[in-house]
């Protein structure tokens, strides 16, 4: 909870020091002045003081008029003075009864990033302030760091705020920015919508679904939070899992290949994990247990045979070097012919990826569009309706090139699109695995061929040893043989720790997995529809008392998805449907709903701060009746948990018999900024 | 076996055929009124919206723009395609009176007109709604000024 307990206004000219100090209590406060006096000035300066501006707006640098900033006069018709030094000054205080003192300075003093805060004496009553803290407020960080204004804040108010995603796939708390246009309607542009307007530059998804589910605290909100997280858990996990088999295919593939690790953990690796290293011999992938076998009978029976001297070896080293000098012609011409293979290969991976990029671009304009259609009427007669606003002839397939063709339905063409996605995502990877496969093979043919080159050497050498000296042959096949079996069992026990590793995470992953399958769908709970039905219950009992006409307040419903009203209206078919309201109120109505959505949802949500903020609520020319009534029924609510300050230019005595004798009425007559008393 | 004389008649029905995102109207004319509302006044020429149409419908050529507002001009060769659906597009926004014809720089030109600026209002108020390309127009919609597309028009004219 936060309460405003005192609002102070500081603007300093070279003579003399303008000001204003307000009161506020629990329950209704009315700032009653003329137009343009400062009404506006005095509640935006307490978004200023709070550091919420841009909930605003993302443009507004000072939310505050050039009384504030620039140039100041006592009255209209006398000289401007030029502001020298500002600030503003309030005192929240929340549920548990503590009370600070806030203030920021606006002209002349600290930096406008800095929010100063202190305990003490109230505002109002002055003395010896204590416990002086400096908060940076605006800055990136301000929400999450230790000492940003908002943490503080939002742990003042009591507020655990919960993470939400932002468009750019990361996560962010769900901003007090992104709430406060839930509690502070704002003048000029507060009242063009009913729920917000939300600033857009946090980048929040589904801003007043968010924003709604945490005033009023929906399970289905808890529930998304939970499954979003296992989410993020299991990505984690595939990464780690990524990472471990990619380390240890670079250390496959200096011997031969991989087999038998998925891309991403499953749950019968994390039961029986096998994996298979291969290597190629003569053109055929063998499993390395059956290499190892044969190199090492291989490596007995060199060791048994007597070695010989080179003379007697002479003819068959000769026949030998023949049979080498053809491998390694073989092998060179097979090398080429792989060479192009993968870059064949290669090529149809790339023109994949380039498919299946445009394709997923493709995907999201269609799904806008289907969005769009959110939009109705306000698009026009030919992006909403598809009826030409000329000719009134059907245009649906009007931006086609070929015009005999007939387009599909929206949501056929987004599954199709998305089918093909899909297919083209199977047939990268298998893209992927060949291109991988066709490498694997060339370092296979390559190795075989520098083994051949060496052979080849070492047998030229030994033709020209002297006739007696023993063969050289034998003994280099064994050493040859002997690094190809130390490799190899190297290899046997990195890949022994890998898959141990591996298991355990594709463990982890499982469990995770398990847990995301029974965590309930995405659905309101029975308790959040009972949330939402006694809110627009109470909307509804409000508009009704407040005059609203454009429908039956039983036809003002709310969106089960983000709670925004809608209308339910007949169709030309005489089916009912849900409308956005914003089309189809009148500007009127539209206030009147906005009075009775704010003031119903600081009754009713749970995670309400408690305060309500309406900066002149008369717009639109509204009823006089329907403003009293409305006034009437904020000084009804009595609870000390609720703060509602209204400003309003209406006559006094008119504001005062509406809200009766319990309302704080503020009255000013004329400028609210004075100059102070000495 | 009896093979019959008349021989069954093949008959061919016409299936639907995938439209790509951008060729939707609703998409198409939401572009625009965003490319307008993001510009200067709410207006800008015929020409400015070929330009960022082009630089939209593909991220090839979105940083040709990032250069066109940057670097100096005539450093840019940038033939940049006209697509007639986008033509015809416009003429829905103009029929639809979401926008009007008007003249800026000597260039015949659109303005939003006050529904279009109530459908630009609805537009960027929905986070939800075409984020990327808001991304891209709110950059460069409001930097590129006339002269800039009098520069690309003039290299493109000389790269040829």
């Amino acid at each position: 909870m936060i309460h405003i307990s005192h609002l102070r206004l500081r603007s300093i000219t070279a003579n003399r020091i303008y000001g204003a100090d307000m009161p506020f209590r629990a329950g209704l406060n009315v700032i009653q002045a003329g137009n343009t006096s400062g009404k506006s000035t005095s509640l935006q300066a307490i978004i200023y003081a709070l550091g919420l501006e841009r909930s605003l707006g993302p443009q507004l640098d000072v939310p505050l008029p050039y009384a504030m900033r620039e140039r100041i006069h006592p009255r209209k018709d006398d000289e401007y003075e030029l502001v020298i030094e500002s600030y503003v000054e309030i005192e929240i205080r929340n549920a548990k009864g503590q009370s600070i003192i806030v203030r920021r300075d606006i002209v002349g003093g600290k930096d406008r990033k800095l929010i100063q805060t202190w305990a003490g004496p109230g505002l109002a009553s002055g003395g010896t302030r204590s416990n002086p803290r400096d908060f940076y407020a605006i800055d990136r960080g301000s929400a999450q760091a230790e000492d940003g204004f908002y943490t503080y804040l939002a742990g003042f108010i009591g507020w655990t705020l919960p993470k939400v995603p932002r468009f750019d796939g990361t996560e962010s708390p769900l901003y007090l920015e992104a709430i406060f246009p839930m509690l502070f309607v704002e003048q000029k542009r507060g009242w063009s919508t009913i729920q917000g307007p939300f600033p857009t530059f946090l980048k929040i998804q589904d801003v007043a679904r968010r924003v709604m589910e945490f005033l009023l605290d929906l399970d289905v909100g808890k529930i998304r939070r939970r499954r979003t997280e296992l989410r993020n858990a299991i990505s984690t996990e595939l990464v780690r899992w990524t990472q471990r088999r990619g380390a240890l295919e670079d250390i496959a593939q200096r011997v031969g290949r991989l087999r038998g690790i998925p891309t991403a953990p499953t749950a019968e690796f994390a039961i029986a994990p096998e994996l298979r290293l291969e290597i190629l011999r003569d053109g055929e992938w063998v499993a390395i247990d059956e290499a190892v076998r044969v190199a090492k009978a291989r490596v007995t029976e060199l060791e048994e045979t007597p070695i010989e001297d080179t003379e007697a070896a002479v003819p068959e080293m000769l026949e030998r070097l023949e049979v080498v000098r053809t491998d390694i012609d073989r092998l060179s011409a097979q090398l080429e012919a792989l060479r192009s293979e993968a870059n064949l290969e290669e090529q149809e991976q790339r023109a994949l990826r380039a498919r299946l990029e445009s394709l997923q671009q493709d995907l999201k304009r269609n799904e806008d569009a289907l969005k769009l259609r959110r939009l109705g009427s306000d698009l026009g007669h030919a992006a909403g309706e598809h009826v030409c606003p000329t000719c009134h002839q059907d245009v649906s397939s009007e931006l086609l090139p070929a015009v005999e063709a007939v387009g599909m339905g929206l949501e056929e063409n987004i599954s199709f699109v998305k089918s093909q996605i899909e297919l083209y995502r199977v047939g990268l990877d298998s893209a992927n695995e060949r291109v991988k496969d066709c490498y694997a093979r060339f370092r296979a043919r390559d190795d075989e061929l520098r083994e051949a080159q060496s052979e080849l050497r070492s047998l030229r050498q030994a033709i020209l040893q002297p006739s007696k000296a023993p063969s050289r042959i034998v003994i280099e096949e064994i050493v040859r043989l002997q690094a190809f079996l130390e490799r190899a069992t190297s290899f046997e026990e990195a890949a022994i720790i890998a898959s141990e590793e591996l298991q355990a995470i594709a463990q982890v992953w499982s469990r995770l997995q398990e847990e995301l399958k029974a965590t309930p769908p995405d659905n309101l709970t029975n308790n959040d529809s009972t949330k939402i039905y006694a809110l627009q219950d109470a909307i509804q009992r409000r508009i009704q008392a407040y005059g609203f006409r454009s429908f039956q307040p039983s036809e003002i419903i709310l969106s089960l998805e983000n709670q925004r009203p809608l209308a339910l209206t007949r169709d030309e078919d005489g089916d009912v449907v849900e409308k956005e309201i914003t089309f189809e109120v009148s500007a009127s109505d539209g206030i009147r709903l906005k009075w009775a959505y704010y003031l119903s949802l600081l009754q009713l949500a749970r995670n309400h701060a408690g305060l309500v903020v309406y900066d002149e609520p008369g717009q639109q020319e509204i009823d006089a009746s329907s403003l009293y009534a409305f006034l009437k029924d904020g000084a009804r609510d009595k609870s000390p948990g609720r703060q509602i300050i209204i400003s309003t230019s209406e006559p006094l005595p008119a504001v005062k018999a509406a809200v009766g004798e319990e309302a704080n009425v503020i009255n000013f007559d004329g400028f609210i900024l004075q100059p102070l008393l000495r | 076996m009896t093979l019959s004389l008349q021989p069954e008649r093949f008959s061919f029905r016409s299936r639907p055929i995938a439209v790509p995102g951008d060729l939707r109207i609703e998409w198409r004319v939401s572009i625009i009124v965003l490319m307008l509302g993001y510009s200067r006044a709410k207006q800008a020429s015929l020409a400015k919206l070929h330009i960022l149409n082009d630089a939209i419908r593909a991220s090839r050529s979105e940083h040709l723009l990032e250069l066109v507002v940057k670097a100096k001009p005539g450093r840019m060769p940038w033939t940049f395609r006209v697509e007639p659906a986008f033509g015809r597009a416009v003429d829905f926004v103009v029929g639809d009176k979401l926008a009007g014809w008007t003249t800026t720089a000597d260039r015949s030109a659109l303005q939003l007109t006050a529904q279009g600026v109530r459908l630009f209002d609805a537009l960027t108020r929905d986070a939800d709604l075409l984020t990327s390309e808001k991304d891209v127009l709110a950059k460069y919609a409001k930097t590129m000024t006339e002269t800039m597309v009098t520069a690309v028009l003039s290299a493109a004219r000389k790269a040829k």
